[in-house]
């Protein structure tokens, strides 16, 4: 089995952004946030101990709400984790992080801690967006956020754009993409917007200067372009990575992970978990986690990682559905699948998808249908 | 004791939809102490759920009630419900048959409407002492005298001391009974004379089987006799034998002339045992059956199918079933290239058909798709030979048809005079041919015209109503067959013929009808992956073209270790959309569309 990931959520930020739904907590006080990294300290003493040292572990992923936001409490996870979970020297230890949170001590701490990779929420390069957004930060503090982690000689840096913003067209994209060349760094992920409905972009009427399906499909094809354009070649839906001079592929390694099947174990409120066979999760609820963390952590799908779900996340990826692997894992035949992916090729005019050998792959339309697409290649799942 | 047939009372209540038919049988069981307060409940008679939600009778009902008249003397009143709608037209003669005497009920404040004078007509056909009464006399608008007026003058009978009630606060329906025990003559009829009775309804008990229900013109029945249906030539032994409570069965020793009672005989199908029919003795027939007994054949033919291809055999044990309680309906096997197996099933009529599709999706718990439906065209060939055709499906070929014919009705339009104009515009719109019109009164206007079945059975109705405020009333009879230029019309989704969406248009219609279909179908089909063009097409020249534009973006950007149940659900979601949807070739289409394509007013 491909070694596990430690996935340690913090749900704290300093101000919550109008478009996120994600578990965060705004503007705590530092007792809720002692007390929640004492709590995660705690279940990663728990959850290290449950192998005995004897897993060795290979990445680490700090997401959020904004990790970077609490500073040195961080840093004391990062070390924790890194002897529990028995990471390796070439473990891949990501942290998040807003731009305007990432100073020089701090980064220098993290280095010094192991943290090779860090993912910048930028966003957009466009200042008007970035207020659409309610984001604190400008542009300029990306660029500076990026030169900090630099400097501390962390060089594996991301960063996040979003597409579809309220206002956004092609050409104010057309500037966030130079932006985010200049910059000159491996990895960039972009998400087309998803407009939830407890969100305060909603709430604000804002959302109604997204742009509509048509033209943030636009957008979404022409950034594919212009990445690859750059060197970025696209490994999943929202994801571009760069490929160094040595061969290195600066691929989120962790990330994959979700989308491989690997297992992983999440730490902290909201974080999921997969241990090759069962889904976990804990609650959405900071005090209950605080209180007993163990406790926090329930399963929720006992019968996890079946065939739905590798079809459903291997077709996210560009390398696609092997339908050979299929067949030698789960038994089912692979010319079911794949003359299910010749259906859609026969009637389909756009190019959504292409069979190379025996795997199934969608092309940047293709992911934008996506959902439809892996609803089509589920009809051969019986459940 | 031999029942004295001087005192036996055997009538019918006959009514427009909504005059009060139900609500007044309700009250005369109250009144007759036939049924105990406590166990009274709305539409009695009318113990299907779907009778109760949509207000009408759809099967005859009969029950036997005792009555101390105020002569002193105690009558035997059984009162035979009709259904109330044309499409059971022949049932509700042969209820009519099996009375001397008919209540008539109008709403006093809305006067004769179409199924009034249709059903008054049947009444008096039948030699029937007709009793007018007028109800919701507590309305505001009601206008007694003017109602009055007008059944003398349109119907012909004395109408000026009819009785005045409200059905619903129970007030003078004593007037009724004794009305009806005044002026309906008693059953005559001789009980040594050879058996003769008429099966005005039967149903299906699953313990004791067929069970009908007949009115003895004359001779005697009695328990353990053998019967012989005398249409049908088959031969039961009677097991049971009794009069109908409001509530159940009171078996009894046997029928003589004049009574109105059941008869169980261990009987298997409703199919032996046909309403109308004449049941005698085996062993002493008699020499003739009752006159008016006819085949009942199905007008309209639509194709049914399951939703879930895997249901079919659920669907034909369903449709086995309702066939048990209901004759009138038939079924043939078929298949369809779009929709797998299903069945060709014959309906009386539209009401009948919807009744039918809601009592399988209702009481068998089946999902179904239903085709347009369609009527029969008696077609000559080129070589002789003459087909009927109640399937688009089987269209021939233009060129082997020598000469197409369609059913054609004659229909009965009431309406406020004010909206002659716009009930002939809609008449000329479909095909009809004028017969005559008169005025009922300054007011209200009666038109007849020769119309193509075909032209009713989609949404003629609606299209009335909405044209007429609700203020017309309609009503149809069968009158034969007559030439007409028609062609099939197909309808193709990406480049193939959809089968179960094809139909017979008369060639005027056709292009405004396939371009309506094709806006309508590009309405109804969700957008898919790619674009989907819809085309109507006759004998392969597209005439309408439509185009479902393609889905562009339906994915979900981020998918992290916490996200994947947000993605599931998602699918899941969007697989239950799918189950409402068939698939035909490369396309998914929703159940309603098939439905949908027929309302397109």
């Amino acid at each position: 089995m491909n070694k596990p990931g430690v996935y340690i959520h913090i749900p704290f930020c300093k101000k919550k952004c109008s478009y996120c739904d994600f578990y965060s907590m705004p503007e705590p006080d530092t007792d809720i946030i002692r007390d929640y990294c004492n709590s995660v300290v705690g279940e990663i003493d728990y959850e290290g101990k449950k192998h005995d040292g004897k897993i060795i572990y290979d990445t680490l992923y700090i997401g959020g709400g904004d990790p970077a936001s609490i500073g040195n409490r961080l840093v004391r996870i990062i070390e924790a984790a890194s002897i529990k979970f028995n990471l390796g020297k070439n473990a891949e230890i990501t942290v998040e992080s807003n731009p305007e949170s990432m100073t020089f001590e701090l980064s220098r701490e993290l280095k010094k801690a192991g943290v090779n990779r860090i993912s910048f929420g930028a966003q957009s390069a466009d200042d008007n967006e970035l207020a659409a957004l309610g984001r604190t930060h400008s542009a300029r503090d990306v660029q500076e956020a990026v030169y900090t982690a630099k400097s501390a000689g962390i060089r594996n840096i991301s960063i996040d754009l979003i597409l579809g913003i309220p206002y956004q067209t092609t050409k104010s994209l057309d500037c966030t993409l130079n932006f985010a060349k200049k910059l000159n760094i491996p990895h960039i992920s972009a998400y087309i917007l998803k407009l939830e409905k407890e969100t305060a972009l909603y709430a604000n009427g804002i959302a109604k200067h997204c742009p509509d399906e048509n033209a943030v499909s636009d957008i979404y094809l022409y950034t594919v372009n212009k990445l690859e354009e750059f060197g970025y070649a696209q490994y999943e839906i929202s994801n571009f990575s760069k490929c160094s001079n040595t061969g290195q592929n600066f691929r989120s390694l962790h990330n994959l992970k979700y989308w491989r099947l690997s297992p992983y174990t999440g730490i902290g409120s909201a974080a999921h978990s997969f241990d090759g066979k069962a889904r976990y999760s804990h609650s959405r609820n900071i005090k209950s986690y605080i209180k007993d963390p163990v406790k926090d952590k329930k399963c929720y799908d006992k019968n996890a990682g079946g065939l739905d779900e590798y079809i459903l996340l291997s077709l996210r990826l560009a390398d696609g559905l092997d339908c050979a692997k299929v067949q030698k894992i789960y038994g089912t035949d692979k010319r079911q699948l794949l003359s299910n992916a010749e259906d859609i090729i026969k009637s389909d005019h756009n190019g959504l998808l292409r069979i190379n050998g025996d795997k199934i792959q969608l092309t940047p339309r293709g992911f934008l249908l996506s959902n439809m697409i892996i609803n089509k290649m589920l009809e051969c799942v019986k459940v | 004791m031999p029942v004295d047939k001087t005192k036996i009372r055997n009538f019918s209540i006959i009514a427009h939809i909504d005059h009060g038919k139900s609500t007044l049988a309700d009250r005369i069981l109250e009144k007759t102490s036939t049924v105990e307060l406590r166990d009274m409940e709305e539409q009695l008679l009318d113990n299907m759920d779907l009778e109760r939600e949509r207000g009408i009778t759809i099967k005859a009902r009969a029950v036997r009630m005792c009555y101390p008249a105020k002569d002193g003397q105690e009558y035997i009143l059984n009162l035979i419900d009709t259904p109330g709608h044309v499409d059971f037209n022949y049932e509700v003669s042969r209820s009519l048959a099996a009375c001397e005497g008919a209540v008539l009920v109008v709403d006093a404040s809305q006067g004769i409407e179409a199924q009034t004078l249709a059903n008054a007509y049947l009444a008096a056909d039948a030699g029937l002492e007709i009793v007018p009464v007028l109800n919701k006399i507590d309305l505001p608008s009601a206008d007694p005298a003017r109602i009055c007026a007008e059944i003398e003058d349109v119907i012909g009978i004395p109408a000026m001391d009819a009785p005045q009630i409200s059905a619903k606060a129970g007030q003078n329906i004593e007037s009724v009974l004794e009305r009806i025990v005044k002026e309906i003559p008693p059953p005559d009829g001789k009980d040594d004379a050879a058996l003769q009775a008429l099966i005005f309804d039967s149903f299906y008990d699953s313990y004791k089987g067929v069970i009908i229900y007949v009115r003895v013109k004359s001779g005697k029945v009695e328990f353990g006799d053998e019967i012989l249906m005398m249409a049908t030539g088959a031969k039961f032994n009677i097991t049971e034998i009794g009069y109908l409570g409001a509530t159940g069965f009171y078996p009894t020793n046997g029928l003589s002339a004049g009574e109105v009672g059941y008869i169980a005989a261990s009987i298997k199908s409703v199919g032996n045992t046909q309403v109308g029919d004449t049941v005698t003795l085996a062993k002493n027939p008699a020499l003739e059956p009752l006159p008016g007994y006819r085949d009942v054949n199905p007008m309209v033919f639509s194709g049914i199918y399951p939703v879930d291809g895997a249901k079919y055999g659920d669907l034909r044990d369903s449709l086995e079933k309702l066939r048990l309680n209901d004759a009138s309906l038939s079924y043939e096997a078929e298949t369809s290239i779009a929709l797998g197996f299903g069945f060709r099933c014959g309906f009386l009529g539209l009401l009948h058909m919807e009744i039918v599709q809601e009592r399988i999706e209702r009481e068998y718990n089946l999902g179904i798709i239903t085709t347009a439906p369609s009527v029969v065209y008696k077609l000559t060939l080129k070589n002789g030979k003459d087909i009927y055709i109640d399937n688009p499906t089987n269209y021939p070929k233009s060129d082997e048809i020598e000469l197409a014919q369609e059913p054609i009705v004659k229909a009965t339009v009431l309406a406020p005079s004010e909206y002659v104009g716009n009930i002939m515009d809609l008449c000329q719109e479909r095909r009809g041919t004028f017969k005559d019109m008169k005025y009922i009164d300054e007011t209200r206007a009666e038109l007849h015209y020769d119309l193509p079945l075909n032209e009713i059975i989609y949404d003629f109705f609606d299209a009335l109503k909405s044209r007429t405020k609700g203020y017309a009333s309609f009503d149809y009879d069968f009158i034969g067959f007559a030439p007409s230029s028609l062609i099939k019309l197909d309808i193709m989704l990406n480049g193939e013929i959809v089968d179960a969406l094809s139909f017979i248009v008369h060639r005027d219609k056709a292009y405004t009808r396939g371009r309506r279909i094709a806006e309508k179908l590009k309405e109804q089909i969700p957008r898919q992956m790619f674009e989907v063009p819809v085309q109507a097409v006759i004998g392969g020249k597209v005439i309408a073209r439509e185009t479902v534009r393609a889905m562009r973006k339906d994915v979900l950007a981020k998918c992290y270790g916490g996200d994947i149940t947000r993605k599931k659900k998602l699918l899941e979601k969007q697989k239950e959309g799918k189950k409402r949807m068939r698939q035909l070739g490369s396309v998914s289409v929703p159940q309603e569309a098939f439905m949908a394509v027929l309302k397109l007013d």
